[in-house]
């Protein structure tokens, strides 16, 4: 009620502004030329009365920032854009810290060939891929947009959405690679980002027909993430990931941008 | 402007989008063919394969290598090896994940032509890639050059143990690479004997073959006949007392092929006996009793701080003074000698060698001074030189001037200081690299530094040198010596000296002798370390039977090769007979000019040094690890220091001037032994 006393008491002084400024007699004269010098700092008054509405109604059903922290599980389909199918299943840890949300995962990765696969590995030819494997996860989100929505079916009670874009680093481990492996290459696995003539040996009884390893440890990934949460406190999270090419100047990296869509379910406590 | 940006950023999208949707491309795995070799052995009718393709991601197990060949009798297609049948046992050969590697062996009646070979890269496929293939056809001839594996047998270090080997011969792949490629031969041994083996033809480096069966005159073994598909067996019983003195075992080898079994005579050569010619030289090093004198004028005085600087640095304090004033009279050297062979046979005790010592006060440079105690000195040391210990080894002398002796019979027995090559007075314009006699130099070159100078007086300086230093630097920075050793070494009654050059002396300490037959033959090892190539090259060697000139120990080999002797006499040779350790207080002399005065000042230490030959600081001369000799089967071939079995390098050619560090194989060693 007060908001809108003090929208209609501005729209009146600003009409009143404008009458005062007409000259004695009405007689008309030539208008001077319009300046349009502070036309591109000019903000619409809609919008500086609707900013403040949106801060102030933010966390009306589910205030995420004040959550300690959250969990849950992830599945996702990694879209190499090879002929190679891979599935991710896993779990996450959530805390907010601010508008920020930190993110630690780890998931198993699937991946399996096909009839392509199948059809090139009777070839001299060799496409890149991964093996399936264990992936870790550390991600971190910033929240661009976020309110309250209403559901169309009302068993489901109103919901907090939060947009978000999301970046975050990867780390693959494959099962058996480092197998024989000296105690300190192992130490230098951890930060090589490139994985070494050795693993590489060892991952052979595991490459699947028709596939040569993509040699990098490591994938920066970035996207975006709708966080949906429902109280009291249960969190509908789907995600698309763009995979970047950071770390192609590694020799035999082979994949450059990737996909993934993922989705989590879990709580936010 | 904001337009701009987002148009540049709308295109940023666009072309990341594109990129994002770019299918991952197929990439070729660059398999080759890196051996691709085939050859067929016209005694044995069978034609071998050996193949290996690389390729960057691995070539999985379901790829093939498939054979074609074409022969008057047949044609055989494309067909996977492995559906061949095989003559030989051919094992899976690992080559690591980015390789695919093997053998094969087959049977072909006659000589083929055409030979191929592909990789099929996989079975249900019809992609392959064609290997250049080396072929070699190998026709009839002495089994020993024209069949695929040869038998021979070596020994242990002991020269009791047998091992037979098998060694591939295949004209383009090496012995241990056909057994890394999968290629397993049988081969039987038996009928092992020992005995006398005449020359060997030198083209056939292993024996093999050498005769169809084994010589009559051969003493049979009991041993059971063994059969392996290993490279190599150890016999698993020591040869008996009774064929300790027989070069050679002689077995028949039977290896298979695609005709069925050959038959012929192998032998194994007995590795070259070998000692160490002589273990070591031995010269007992004792203290030296040292007997001083100090030669001066009594008449007059020349320098009495230089005399007392010279009588200090001697520590001849007290010690009696001939004096020299009538060095033109013609007695002077008799009287000379007399006194000193008395005071000599006053001193000398069992047991002890004596040095005597001379502090030569003088002003005289004509030289007639110095000529006249040479002479003394040749009389009194010349007689001693040969005597047994107890005796006068030689004589150390500090003179006033420098001086160089010129008694060449003098020059092995006395140690004259300081050199007449050290002629400059002001030690501040001696080269650091001058060459004396005697260390004389200073320590370090005169450093100058703006107006300070430092250098360090010589402990054993010309009279001149030491005027000039204390001139500058005061007498307070001479130095001083605080001890004076003097060692020799112990001569036995039989020792025996030989004048080498000018000045060197070879002494023969207690009738060290190598005794040799004329086909005997030694090797040559220069010792590693820097102080036992010093050592053993003090080692001489002179045959005695027949004469022949003296020669440092390591041309020995060559010598008994060229003009065999029966007897090598050993000695050490040497340049001073005694050695002399001086300890001393040193100083860094520093003068400080400034306006036309110069204030010196000096800086401490101590020093040490050994004037003389310093090999008497050792007592052992070893000479075991150095001169091996070999005394029976020199001409046999032996292993290397690798282990490496060498037939074409016998004892005598290759090891002369090598050093012998055979590594023999153990009976623990395994069946595939270093034999490249």
């Amino acid at each position: 009620m007060i908001r809108e006393a003090a929208l209609f008491l501005v729209v009146l002084f600003a009409a009143t502004t404008s009458w005062a400024a007409e000259p004695d007699g009405g007689v008309p004269t030539k208008a001077p030329a319009p300046d349009t010098t502070l036309e591109r700092y000019r903000t619409p008054l809609e919008a500086l009365t609707e900013r403040p509405i949106g801060e102030a109604s933010r966390a009306v059903r589910f205030d995420w920032r004040r959550s300690r922290i959250g969990f849950g599980v992830l599945g996702s389909s990694v879209v190499e854009l090879n002929n190679f199918s891979s599935a991710r299943i896993g779990g996450y840890v959530r805390k907010a810290l601010g508008s920020f949300m930190l993110e630690g995962a780890v998931s198993y990765v699937h991946t399996w060939g096909s009839f392509a696969t199948q059809q090139l590995s009777l070839t001299p030819y060799r496409q890149f891929a991964r093996p399936s494997r264990l992936e870790v996860d550390v991600n971190l989100s910033y929240a661009l947009a976020e309110g309250v929505v209403t559901p169309r079916v009302s068993f489901i009670p109103p919901a907090e959405l939060v947009f978000s874009v999301t970046a975050g680093v990867r780390y693959l481990y494959y099962f058996g690679s480092l197998t024989g492996v000296p105690a300190i290459e192992v130490l230098g696995a951890l930060f090589n980002p490139a994985i070494s003539d050795r693993e590489a040996d060892n991952l052979e009884g595991q490459r699947l027909p028709g596939m040569q390893i993509a040699r990098t440890r490591y994938s920066v990934l970035t996207g975006f993430q709708l966080d949906l949460y429902l109280r009291p406190g249960i969190a509908v999270t789907p995600r698309v990931l763009l995979g970047l090419p950071v770390f192609s100047g590694v020799p035999g990296s082979g994949l450059t941008f990737w996909w993934e869509l993922s989705l989590g379910v879990g709580a936010a406590l | 402007m904001r337009a701009r940006v987002l148009s540049r950023s709308l295109l940023l999208g666009l072309w990341a989008l594109g990129a994002a949707c770019t299918k991952v491309p197929f990439v070729d795995i660059n398999a080759a063919f890196t051996i691709a070799d085939v050859s067929w052995f016209d005694d044995e009718r069978t034609m071998f394969v050996f193949y290996q393709v690389d390729a960057e991601q691995g070539l999985g197990p379901d790829s093939l290598i498939e054979l074609r060949y074409r022969t008057d009798d047949v044609f055989v297609d494309w067909t996977p090896l492995e559906q061949l049948p095989a003559v030989h046992t051919h094992l899976p050969a690992d080559c690591g994940p980015r390789s695919k590697c093997g053998s094969w062996s087959l049977a072909v009646d006659k000589v083929p032509r055409e030979v191929a070979l592909r990789l099929r890269y996989h079975r249900s496929g019809v992609l392959s890639l064609n290997a250049d293939v080396a072929f070699n056809a190998i026709g009839p001839g002495p089994a020993h050059l024209v069949r695929s594996l040869a038998v021979y047998g070596v020994f242990d270090e002991t020269n009791t143990r047998v091992q037979w080997r098998a060694r591939h011969q295949f004209p383009t792949i090496r012995n241990e690479q056909a057994t890394a490629l999968g290629l397993r031969r049988q081969f039987t041994i038996s009928d092992v004997g020992h005995g006398q083996l005449g020359p060997i033809p030198s083209d056939n480096l292993y024996g093999y073959a050498v005769a169809p069966v084994c010589p009559a005159g051969f003493t049979p073994l009991p041993w059971e006949p063994r059969r392996t598909t290993d490279r190599a067996f150890f016999e698993p019983l020591a040869l008996p007392l009774a064929a300790s003195d027989s070069d050679v075992l002689c077995a028949a080898a039977t290896v298979t092929d695609a005709l069925g079994e050959l038959t012929v005579a192998a032998i194994a050569r007995k590795n070259p006996q070998t000692k160490p010619a002589f273990p070591l030289l031995r010269s007992p090093i004792r203290d030296a009793d040292p007997v001083g004198w100090v030669l001066r004028p009594c008449n007059r005085v020349i320098n009495d701080a230089h005399l007392a600087m010279q009588v200090q640095r001697l520590q001849l304090e007290g010690a009696p003074t001939l004096c020299t004033d009538d060095f033109t009279s013609t007695d002077f050297v008799t009287r000379l000698t007399g006194e000193l062979k008395a005071r000599i046979d006053r001193l000398r005790t069992p047991g002890r060698d004596l040095v005597l010592v001379f502090a030569v006060h003088r002003d005289d440079t004509t030289g007639r001074l110095n000529r006249a105690i040479e002479s003394v000195l040749e009389q009194v040391l010349v007689p001693e030189r040969d005597k047994s210990t107890p005796r006068v080894v030689g004589a150390f002398l500090f003179d006033s001037l420098s001086w160089r002796l010129t008694s060449p019979t003098l020059k092995p027995l006395v140690l004259w200081c300081p050199s007449v090559r050290v002629t400059m007075a002001d030690l501040d314009l001696v080269q650091a690299s001058s060459e004396q006699d005697c260390p004389l130099q200073p320590d370090a070159p005169p450093l100058n530094l703006g107006p300070f100078s430092f250098t360090q007086l010589p402990i054993l300086p010309t009279r001149p040198q030491y005027e000039n230093f204390v001139m500058k630097y005061s007498d307070a920075n001479t130095g001083r010596v605080t001890k004076l050793w003097f060692r020799a070494p112990e001569r036995s009654a039989g020792a025996e000296n030989l004048l080498v050059g000018e000045a060197g002396v070879v002494t023969r300490l207690n009738t060290e002798v190598v005794a040799a037959a004329e086909a005997d033959a030694f090797s040559f090892c220069a010792p590693a370390d820097e102080a036992g190539t010093a050592s053993v090259g003090r080692i001489v060697a002179q045959p005695i039977n027949p004469l022949g000139a003296i020669e440092p120990v390591s041309t020995l080999p060559r010598r008994h090769q060229e003009s065999p002797s029966t007897l090598y006499a050993l000695g050490l040779i040497w340049e001073s007979p005694f050695l002399v350790k001086m300890e001393f207080e040193t100083r860094v002399a520093g003068a400080a000019t400034a306006l036309g005065i110069t204030v010196p000042f000096g800086i401490a230490g101590n020093g040490e040094r050994f004037l003389g030959e310093e090999q008497w600081r050792q007592e052992t001369f070893p000479l075991a690890d150095a001169l091996t000799q070999c005394t029976r089967w020199c001409d046999h071939p032996t292993f290397d220091s690798a282990g490496v079995y060498q037939p074409a390098a016998p004892f005598r050619l290759a090891f002369a001037q090598q050093c012998y560090r055979p590594r023999f194989p153990v009976p623990t060693g395994g069946g595939f032994p270093d034999d490249p």
